[in-house]
């Protein structure tokens, strides 16, 4: 199973650097080229040409794509594996293994980016002052924050995956505003228990109101819990699928 | 060498039951019919055999190996079926690229030959090809994958006279380079009925028959005659059809006959062919249900 997903995995991977590079293409288009053009038809001069965040910019397009492949392509990509006679199992780790390969490239691009603008990692001062082994538990933590992300677009791609077009167009529709009542909600049990709010959000960051620091213990298992809750809601969901008729 | 066993397969969607407890074994290295009217429910049990839905109960073994979500299993099995899984945007070439990853490997000779053959552009997005060559495409896999069981749903579906002359053919020629378990799901009965060894018919999701072709073909007689020789000489035997022309009358029998009967010089006895066997065991299980 696992050579079969290995290979499964690299062919994910490369399918994706290769619609990520598509996606990169239209990006540059809209983003650096039309602009210029614009401005050398209307002002004779290139300040349509924007470069700076330019690093930053493409990150963000790969965080994006990332994310829209997780919610988009899985069921694609179960018919694919399924008619080439692999179980949802394997296809489900090898996915999970192309997405880790993919937030790799963009964690170390993060990080060399963030190094460059600010001299400090993303998450560093979470760690203490900066060393080498702080450095590393800050990119650690960056790449798992990543992969949480990733994982809870899996969890729901897969779940929308399963449904039939109608139902995953009521979902569309549906959860936005279920969701938007319930926040207003939320927010209003929120305002109304600011004290306990307060403690549980503290409790999660690991606050302590005496020295006024975080301990990253807490947050780094929060953040642990919650990608395998979502990796293993993402196997659930897979699992499940099954040819559709629409 | 691994034997298929489909074990007492039930198939509900919603309140509609497609398969009723359906058993049946597949030997290695025969090739097999599976034969019957739209909605019978054949393309139903051909994706839960190579689990791409779930039975409402029942299993598939390998041997003694249950094949859901079993890679090993699975790998020893490619379903060509009407439905087109391959990505619309993926080149022909790129398609069989990724048949061998998954696979482990491909028939590349071959394929090249039959896309030859078929006149068959590696280089053309699978999304572009007519109906004919999306199954064309699906046959050139299913004959070069080095699965040990294939199972053609509608293989013939959108193919010309010619191109369907030419597959059954070159089915043939791959059988016997490299035998292996073909299953056939067709409504072109005439077609195939040279082809395979054995069939399964399926109505109303119940298997009907489970035969060597060779036998239930000799089971089976066309009687005709004046009418009244013809029902006289019938009568309390498995009639399955009637057809009338004027005068002359004929029962379609399935069964034994009785022996100890004479033959009345005014009477013709024949074996059927699979197809009006076919179409007479379906039509009178069809006629029985109304009544």
């Amino acid at each position: 199973m696992n050579t079969k997903s290995n290979r499964l995995a690299i062919y994910n991977f490369k399918n994706s650097l290769f619609h990520l590079g598509t996606t990169y293409i239209c990006f540059f288009a809209i983003v650096v080229i039309v602009p210029t053009l614009i401005s050398l038809i209307v002002s004779s001069n290139m300040s349509g040409m924007t470069w700076s965040n330019f690093v930053s910019e493409l990150l963000a397009v790969a965080i994006f794509y990332t994310i829209a492949d997780c919610l988009f392509f899985n069921y694609n990509n179960f018919k694919l594996t399924i008619q080439n006679g692999i179980s949802r199992r394997t296809a489900w780790l090898a996915r999970v293994k192309g997405i880790l390969l993919l937030s790799l490239p963009i964690v170390i691009v993060q990080g060399i980016d963030a190094l460059v603008d600010h001299g400090s990692l993303l998450y560093a001062g979470l760690f203490g002052t900066p060393k080498g082994a702080e450095w590393g538990a800050a990119l650690a933590f960056d790449f798992m924050n990543m992969l949480s992300l990733f994982a809870t677009a899996l969890a729901v791609g897969y779940g929308l995956a399963l449904l039939s077009k109608r139902g995953k167009a009521t979902v569309i529709i549906g959860v936005p505003i279920v969701g938007l009542i319930l926040l207003v909600q939320l927010v209003k049990a929120m305002l109304k228990n600011q004290e306990a709010v307060a403690n549980v959000l503290k409790a999660i960051i690991g606050y302590s109101d005496k020295t006024g620091m975080m301990n990253p213990l807490n947050i780094s298992l929060f953040v642990l819990v919650w990608l395998v809750v979502m990796l293993l809601l993402s196997f659930f969901f897979s699992s499940k699928m099954k040819l559709r008729r629409d | 060498m691994t034997t298929l066993h489909v074990n007492h397969i039930s198939q509900h969607f919603g309140k509609h039951q497609v398969l009723k407890d359906v058993t049946m074994t597949l030997e290695p290295q025969k090739i097999y019919g599976l034969l019957g009217r739209n909605g019978a429910g054949k393309s139903t049990l051909l994706n839960i055999i190579t689990n791409r839905i779930f039975p409402s109960s029942g299993d598939v073994m390998l041997d003694n190996t249950e094949v859901f979500e079993n890679d090993d299993c699975l790998s020893k099995m490619y379903l060509m079926s009407e439905a087109n899984l391959y990505a619309e945007r993926l080149k022909v070439r790129k398609i069989f690229d990724l048949v061998q990853m998954s696979y482990g490997q491909f028939d590349w000779p071959l394929a090249h030959e039959l896309a030859g053959k078929f006149q068959v552009n590696l280089e053309e997005r699978f999304g572009r090809l007519s109906t004919g060559y999306h199954s064309i495409v699906k046959l050139i896999i299913a004959l070069c994958v080095p699965a040990d069981y294939i199972f053609l749903d509608e293989p013939v579906l959108g193919l010309d006279a010619n191109h369907r002359e030419l597959f059954y053919q070159e089915l043939l020629a791959a059988y016997e380079k490299r035998p292996r378990t073909f299953v056939i799901s067709t409504h072109l009965i005439e077609e195939i009925a040279n082809l395979v060894e054995h069939v399964f018919m399926i109505d109303d999701g119940q298997l009907l028959a489970d035969e060597d072709v060779e036998e239930l073909i000799a089971r089976s007689y066309a009687i005709t005659g004046p009418r009244p020789a013809v029902l006289a000489y019938t009568e309390g035997l498995n009639v399955v059809g009637e057809e009338s022309l004027g005068q002359i009358t004929t029962n379609y029998v399935f069964g034994t006959l009785d022996d100890t009967r004479i033959i009345p010089d005014s009477v013709t006895i024949e074996h059927l062919d699979l197809q009006k066997l076919f179409v007479y065991l379906t039509n009178g299980r069809h006629q029985q249900n109304e009544h």
